[in-house]
């Protein structure tokens, strides 16, 4: 896992289409443990949005260990829920960004991840491995399915691959997948391939904690 | 001139391309570029192609103006950062250069100083976005500017890369951040072409398909090994390898040929890349047509 924080909750609300009833959901393991998606925070961020004035359907939390990245966690806790969540037009999601892809995959219903990465480290358990995180203002991991292209690229291409994959293999290097190839089999499995055309802005390489000219007194 | 005004004029163009070279001095370069250019519309300079150190392409751009040719500029994000890169396209412009085209660059592992820095700091979809507000007066920032860009950015597509969806998406997403004109990694497939042109979501953008003279068996082996996104077919290594070994750049030029014949209905016409072969092109542009 890596250390995942919720995303600041005027932001999130930034991210909810108008009118979209929400449906949260949480995760047993990490998010749990470190207290930014068990059952507590699932309950903090409905009551959160409702006060914001956005219609939330209810929320669920899988049993305490129980990932939401295990795609069958994700499946049971959802279908646990089937009618809250057939009365929602989006989930908001809070695990760590690898968890999405289980419960995109688990729903059809756009899913909305409510936490980002803040630091870097191997993932372990069902996710991804991820190295060297850029800790992008914007977890670009969160538009491609927990996947992140920055990170595993060489090119730290954000806007779609390259053209040099042989085999669904880097070009860069041999034994790893491309994880452009990745990103898009997970997007088109879960139906989302409108994440792909997406524009993704340039991030930010700016050292956290660093001040800049137009913010300096 | 701009590509997009050849395009728009005669309904087609034909760009070849050359390498700068190893070293201080232009003039066998610019030698190549005169006689490529009696035969084509504009003439890209590769910008340290197969992540090789060369003369920056901007100098042989500018030389090549000179000389009364006219040079598609091309920028790779891979060895500078948004400032350089921004600077860079004003320079360009104010040398005179009137076509970029804008790539993400062949990565240091596949060239000769395979330690170099990465700097990959903008894709070739974000740089084609920032070229499109700078010809708006504004910067990457937002920072108004004092005069705005005028040059024509163009983008490249691989349609015979391994994965063609991810290719399509990225094309639209090229076209989307304001790419001009499109030139084509190289084709070997004209029917493979024809469906990759009739799926391209390309919004009027002009295409020049990407044709490359295999002159050998092993150069076909050395560019399926090292150049990303192309794929030598196994037919045309077999007709090299039945070729007479002095006849095979002849071979090689007819197969060019043949390929761009079959496809220029489908594209707005050809980007040939025979760096070295100068002498091939007059044949090959005779075969296809134009």
């Amino acid at each position: 896992m890596q250390r995942t924080v919720p995303v600041p909750p005027g932001r999130l609300t930034e991210e909810i289409p108008d009118g979209a009833r929400v449906f949260v959901l949480g995760c047993g393991d990490c998010a749990t443990r470190e207290r930014f998606g068990g059952a507590a925070e699932c309950e903090e961020t409905a009551e959160a949005l409702a006060g914001e004035g956005i219609e939330v359907t209810g929320w669920a939390a899988p049993a305490e260990g129980d990932g939401t990245c295990d795609p069958r966690v994700a499946r049971a806790t959802i279908e646990g829920a089937a009618d809250q969540v057939a009365d929602a037009d989006v989930i908001v999601l809070l695990a760590c960004p690898q968890g999405a892809p289980a419960v995109e995959r688990a729903t059809t219903l756009p899913v909305i991840v409510g936490t980002q990465v803040v630091s870097g480290g191997v993932t372990g358990g069902n996710a991804s491995a991820v190295e060297e995180c850029n800790f992008c203002e914007v977890c670009i991991a969160r538009e491609a399915g927990g996947l992140c292209p920055h990170s595993f690229c060489p090119k730290h291409l954000i806007n779609g691959p390259c053209g040099g994959a042989q085999g669904g293999r880097c070009e860069v290097l041999p034994k790893r997948p491309c994880v452009w190839e990745l990103i898009h089999r997970h997007l088109k499995i879960a139906g989302k391939l409108h994440i792909l055309r997406r524009y993704q802005e340039p991030v930010s390489f700016s050292p956290p904690g660093a001040e800049n000219a137009d913010e300096a007194p | 001139m701009k590509l997009t005004e050849i395009v728009a004029e005669r309904g087609f163009a034909v760009t070849a391309e050359v390498a700068p070279p190893k070293g201080a001095d232009p003039s066998e370069v610019l030698a190549e570029a005169r006689e490529i250019g009696a035969h084509v519309d504009a003439i890209n300079v590769t910008d340290g192609q197969g992540a090789t150190m060369r003369m920056s392409p901007l100098a042989v751009a500018r030389l090549m103006i000179e000389e009364g040719l006219t040079p598609v500029w091309q920028i790779t994000c891979r060895d500078r950062n948004r400032i350089a890169l921004q600077g860079d396209l004003l320079a360009a412009d104010a040398l005179g250069v009137e076509n970029a085209l804008i790539v993400t660059g062949d990565h240091m592992v596949l060239g000769d100083h395979p330690g170099a820095k990465p700097v990959f700091g903008l894709d070739s979809v974000q740089l084609l976005h920032v070229a499109g507000e700078m010809r708006a007066g504004r910067d990457l920032a937002g920072n108004e500017m004092a005069s705005p860009l005028r040059l024509s950015t163009g983008a490249v597509v691989a349609p015979e890369a391994d994965n063609i969806d991810l290719q399509l998406i990225k094309l639209r997403k090229k076209i989307d951040a304001g790419a001009e004109f499109i030139q084509t990694q190289a084709v070997f497939e004209p029917a493979a072409f024809a469906r990759f042109m009739q799926r391209a979501e390309l919004a009027g953008i002009p295409v020049l398909a990407g044709i490359i003279p295999v002159t050998s068996p092993r150069v076909a082996r050395f560019m399926n090994a090292r150049i990303p996104g192309v794929n030598v077919p196994t037919w045309v290594i077999q007709l090299l390898n039945e070729a007479e070994m002095g006849d095979r750049r002849r071979v090689g030029a007819e197969i060019a040929g043949q390929i761009a014949h079959a496809i220029l209905p489908a594209c707005q016409g050809l980007h040939i890349m025979a760096q070295g072969g100068a002498d091939l092109l007059p044949g090959i542009l005779e075969m296809a047509g134009v």
